[in-house]
């Protein structure tokens, strides 16, 4: 059966399905690009075959393998870090980039790319490449913490003002890039492009070193947040009657979504719409509990997120597309397309 | 005494809500707290509910004051149904009841969350989505999410609820109360409603509480409490008051004071 009692997809051919498609994307994405890999190279090198070409070698692990891993990492963060925050402010609009998460963390790091050889530079000589991410981090869990400040206000999380604070995070946010952009030099306003429009075109094992431990630390512990989560739907205080601590919970959640969507930035920029878009679907087809929403949201997520870099880099290769760009080409009408379907809460 | 109330004020924002209430409720006891709009009511329940601190006075359950139990113990024993529960996100019956069994598994199947279905008639609401079903459904939805916490926990167990009949139909009131009724004297538990039908009340509750702008105004069995002397006092309600023979008042209700229809008709 595909669809079970409650008019949902069932979870076992959705697993077989979203797993196929998210290896089908993968290969293609290993495949394609500037310098086209044929399937039959890519799997006998991945089988440990000597190939006659080392270019062949190269492409695939220096190039395409990182970039793949990243893409697929960031993408699942990003998903499951939207789920965690619509779950928790018990709004399905609560992306990451609406309540300027993304922003903030996007602010902290291009601050450091611009400040870090003047005002910065104690910081950046103490962390040496670990600066940049721990501030997009920072950033990152900042904005999600002070979101939910300013929309608590007497025991009630109050969405109107958990969208307006974002809307004033993002501004500040923007005005704050905007003035770093007016300070920066050339080589710094390239790097700056790079963090505005998202991209996965400089991925390299270095990028992976660095924030794929975080972004793994955020996939592997979201899971735990499920339960509550699903309590977090019914209200606040439903999770403290439950026996769960409401704070453990908030915090958790916080510093998950800030972890996450602050390592994910840091290496891939800004890529709007996968944390709003996923997680929606995925509770179109597969019912609206964490325990459904987190990993699927997180295998969907992955996929899409690398799906979007194919394309972003083949519609005008040699050139590529920046892929938060492409992200908010594909997210935009099917977020519009999807609300014009379903009764939007 | 399973649940002990002593001298307990509460302030909200500098102003005085409830004001030294003092009370007991013994295990296998269904007390219903009466009262009108803003006597306290459920500022009461949500202090015993621990959303809410007492600001003077303290609350024992068990012998031991509520903020020193451990959450996770506390909602093995404790359940509360708040007065309203919206569920925005498309989470099916049978999940929101699930969620009231946190220490079980969640793969294998679990009899009790069938059982309460049954108990609460929304066993073909099982697989409907949340936001779908009636206020009245959804109401019983979470009456049985709240039952599943402490159902089949070791004594002591504790219902505090708000309000949990206020948009079902009479049968479906008749039906919960009872049910209220019957937990707390064959099965020990006890039950702390909140509630605003006078004669659902009279006709199942052990013993009534009544309260006036933030303190006691009586506190006994059905017939003591609900007097036509008394329902003047707190709720300014003219309203007769009869004694059936199985021996629970019934109160009908006749106007109200300064009422303009009154001198109209």
């Amino acid at each position: 059966m595909l669809i079970d009692a409650a008019g949902r997809v069932s979870q076992g051919p959705a697993l077989v399905v979203m797993s196929g498609l998210a290896l089908a994307v993968a290969l293609i994405s290993l495949a394609s690009g500037a310098y086209p890999l044929a399937l039959v190279d890519i799997l006998g090198l991945l089988g440990g075959q000597d190939s006659s070409d080392p270019v062949h070698h190269m492409v695939l692990f220096e190039v395409r393998m990182p970039r793949l891993l990243l893409g697929f990492l960031a993408g699942s963060v990003l998903a499951v870090s939207g789920a965690i925050l619509q779950g928790l402010f018990r709004n399905p609009l609560a992306d990451p980039g609406l309540i300027g998460v993304s922003a903030g963390a996007a602010l902290a790091a291009i601050t450091v790319i611009v400040l870090g050889g003047t005002v910065l530079s104690g910081w950046v000589d103490l962390l040496g490449r670990w600066a940049l991410p721990l501030a997009a981090f920072a950033g990152g869990s900042g904005t999600v913490f002070l979101a939910w400040k300013i929309a608590r206000r007497a025991g009630q999380t109050s969405v109107a003002t958990l969208l307006l604070a974002g809307i004033a995070i993002n501004a500040v946010a923007g005005a704050g890039t905007g003035l770093l952009t007016f300070y920066a030099d050339d080589s710094e306003l390239r790097s700056l492009t790079f963090w505005t429009m998202g991209s996965l075109g400089q991925a390299s094992w270095d990028d992976l070193v660095v924030a794929g431990p975080w972004l793994l630390l955020a996939l592997i512990l979201a899971p735990l947040l499920a339960r509550p989560l699903d309590a977090f739907l019914m209200g606040e205080q439903v999770v403290g009657h439950l026996g769960y601590s409401t704070l453990a919970v908030k915090r958790g959640a916080i510093l998950i979504a800030g972890l996450g969507v602050g390592a994910a930035v840091a290496v891939t920029g800004l890529i709007g719409f996968v944390g709003l878009v996923v997680p929606h679907v995925v509770r179109q087809l597969l019912g609206a509990s964490h325990r459904t929403v987190i990993p699927y949201s997180a295998l969907a997520g992955g996929t899409l997120l690398v799906a979007a870099d194919c394309i972003a880099r083949v519609v005008v290769a040699p050139a590529e597309l920046p892929i938060g760009l492409m992200m908010a080409l594909i997210g935009g009408p099917c977020f519009l397309a999807l609300l014009l379907r379903t009764r939007m809460v | 005494m399973l649940l002990d109330v002593r001298a307990v004020c509460i302030e909200l924002a500098g102003k005085s809500i409830v004001g030294d209430i003092s009370f007991g409720l013994r295990s296998g006891e269904f007390t219903v707290v009466l009262g009108p709009n803003g006597a306290g009511k459920s500022t009461l329940l949500k202090a015993l509910a621990g959303d809410l601190c007492l600001t003077r006075g303290e609350a024992l359950f068990n012998g031991r004051r509520l903020d020193e139990w451990r959450p996770p113990e506390l909602a093995r024993s404790r359940a509360v149904m708040p007065q309203r529960v919206e569920v925005n996100f498309p989470l099916t019956a049978r999940e929101v009841i699930t969620l009231g069994r946190p220490a079980r598994s969640a793969r294998a199947a679990d009899p009790v969350i069938d059982e309460l279905m049954e108990l609460l008639d929304v066993q073909a609401l099982a697989n409907r989505s949340m936001p779908t079903l009636s206020g009245g459904e959804q109401q019983r939805v979470q009456l049985a999410r709240v039952l599943a916490q402490i159902w089949g926990s070791p004594a002591p167990r504790l219902l505090l609820l708000d309000e949990c009949t206020s948009a079902l139909d009479p049968a479906h009131q008749q039906m919960v109360f009872r049910l209220l009724k019957e937990l707390a004297h064959e099965q020990g538990f006890g039950v702390l409603a909140v509630a605003h039908d006078l004669n659902l009340a009279a006709q199942h509750g052990d013993s009534l509480i009544l309260l006036r702008s933030g303190s006691m105004h009586s506190k006994g069995c059905p017939q003591w409490v609900l007097t036509e002397t008394a329902l003047w006092e707190v709720y300014g309600l003219a309203a007769r008051v009869t004694h059936q023979p199985e021996g629970f008042p019934v109160v009908i209700p006749s106007g109200r004071t300064g009422d303009l229809l009154k001198t109209a008709v």
